[in-house]
């Protein structure tokens, strides 16, 4: 679906409202309905956005921004735009914008992996794991170094493309940029990836 | 993903070993958001309650404005004989005209737009130069052309001259799949100010009440500042295809909408001065449109974050032309 980006003036994007896999009933129903409903969207959603929040800051701050993400949802609900059948991009956008607060951390964390060679993000178990895999801990740590040096909003763009599986549309609506902000953010981010990692473009 | 995806490969499996949250430690979230969201409840019922709430300031601008003391012909900052007292600027609108009068004074001038000729299978092209808050010595260009007729879809993006898209590098992307679903969208839905047609767009009112329930778009509910981003998003895409009175009506529905503001003085986007009228939405985020009220041209936008100080701004033109890539 292309339409004119709402949010940004002046640019164009393609935003769609694509049908995602099958749910009782559309998210918009529970968006805008009461506190009550709205719980409903959190037992659908709140594990992908757990998860994604845990790999950028930790559980535990993954814990305080999944809970902050789903009260600015509801306090921001009039704003939804009920055309989406899933609220998921819209509720990967406010918790990116909540980490905003937390860019210090995430960084902190990246630069340590990529120096030690330890993931303070892991549990004793994980990192037991982990260290297993010596050749992939490797590219951990390059990979921790790339991202600690990215920009910011590249990074977050990045991360939405990679880890949340956004599509370009869908990371436009959830970051209120427009779709060539998107794809533009996302080229340099992985051609700055590309340059601390080694690898050819 | 193929071999060239191997950076989003590495991407997408860091720390992909970590846990999942555990169902409890869901539920002890979920508790969390309940609890706060029964206490945000509370607080804003005792906000909206407080007398400030109901405090009506009067506008000295406007009552001038509505007097019809607006200062001709005269520079910026230079007290006008015709309006004793009154500043006038080059565009010939006192200096402290509010965004509703200097919205009504274009409203006037749409006749003076030289709007384009198009026709079945034309394109826009739209070409931004701009530079984000965070990266203000990176001056960028973003040229990007949209089918008139089919829900002003992106058929091709180009940055700095280098092809967004289609993106070479995502095989994933399926343009195809993208038009299906505009085509079934228009097909169900009908076209709308977001997802035009050209017959919608030359069916649009002529007058500012009518123009206001077209961007309403049958919801009588919805909040000023969406309705002004609408308008923004006509005015820098198809708003050269409007006739002169379309135009005029969509500036004078523009006029009526509560807490649009203009900038100070006169705003500089990249060497073309203009007004610039926005608005500062409830998380503190500022969006503007720079406009020449003496022509009604836009000439650019300009974007602030909320709690940050700088701006991204751009120049931006719009243009009918018959193929993507064209530029004339």
């Amino acid at each position: 679906m292309t339409t004119i980006h709402a949010d940004i003036p002046g640019l164009v994007a393609r935003g769609s409202p694509r049908p995602r896999e099958a749910t009782d009933t559309d998210d918009a129903e529970h968006v805008l309905g009461d506190a009550d409903r709205f719980t409903v969207l959190f037992d659908r959603h709140a594990a992908a956005l757990h998860r994604y929040a845990a790999r950028r800051v930790g559980p535990d701050l993954a814990d305080d921004l999944v809970s902050q993400t789903f009260l600015t949802a509801f306090a921001n609900r009039h704003r939804y735009d009920p055309r989406r059948p899933s609220a998921l991009p819209w509720l990967y956008g406010i918790c990116t914008n909540l980490m905003r607060r937390h860019r210090r951390t995430e960084a902190r964390a990246y630069k340590a992996l990529a120096k030690t060679g330890v993931d303070p993000l892991r549990t004793a178990d994980a990192t037991d794991r982990s260290l297993d895999r010596v050749e992939a801990q490797g590219m951990s740590r390059r990979l921790a170094d790339a991202l600690a040096s990215l920009k910011a909003n590249q990074r977050d763009v990045l991360l939405l493309f990679a880890v949340a599986e956004l599509t370009y549309p869908e990371i436009a609506a959830a970051l209120r940029i427009p779709e060539g902000t998107v794809r533009s953010r996302l080229s340099r981010a992985r051609t700055h990836l590309r340059k601390r990692l080694g690898t050819t473009p | 993903m193929t071999d060239h995806d191997d950076d989003l490969r590495l991407v997408a499996s860091f720390r992909e070993d970590l846990d999942d949250a555990t169902p409890e430690r869901l539920a002890s979230v979920r508790a969390t958001f309940l609890k706060q969201q029964k206490g945000s409840t509370m607080t804003a019922r005792r906000a909206f309650l407080t007398p400030s709430r109901i405090a009506v300031v009067a506008l000295p601008a406007v009552a001038a404005i509505a007097l019809g003391a607006v200062a001709l012909g005269s520079l910026g900052g230079e007290t006008t004989p015709e309006s004793p007292g009154v500043t006038g600027t080059s565009n010939g609108l006192a200096v402290d005209a509010d965004a509703a009068a200097v919205l009504r004074y274009t409203a006037l001038n749409t006749g003076r737009y030289t709007g384009a000729e198009h026709s079945t299978g034309d394109y826009v092209y739209v070409r931004d130069t701009f530079y984000l808050a965070d990266d203000p010595e990176n001056l960028d260009v973003r040229e990007s052309w949209h089918e008139i007729d089919f829900g002003m879809f992106m058929v091709l993006l180009i940055e700095n001259g280098e092809q967004l898209m289609p993106d070479p590098s995502n095989p994933k992307e399926d343009i195809e799949a993208e038009r299906a679903e505009t085509a079934e969208y228009l097909a169900t839905h009908g076209p709308s100010l977001s997802i035009p047609t050209r017959d919608y767009l030359a069916s649009l009112p002529e007058d500012a009440e009518g123009m206001l329930a077209a961007l309403r778009g049958g919801h009588a509910e919805t909040e000023a500042h969406v309705l002004f981003k609408k308008g923004f998003s006509v005015l820098t895409t198809t708003g050269e295809t409007l006739a002169p009175a379309q135009r005029s009506a969509l500036f004078e529905a523009l006029a009526t909408l509560d807490g649009v503001t203009r900038a100070d003085g006169t705003v500089d986007v990249l060497g073309r001065t203009g007004v610039a009228i926005g608005f500062e939405d409830e998380s503190g985020a500022r969006e503007e449109i720079v406009i020449d009220p003496e022509t009604s041209d836009v000439l650019g936008t300009r974007y602030r974050a909320p709690g940050e100080d700088g701006w991204s701004v751009q120049a931006s033109s719009t243009k009918v032309v018959a193929e993507p890539g064209d530029t004339e």
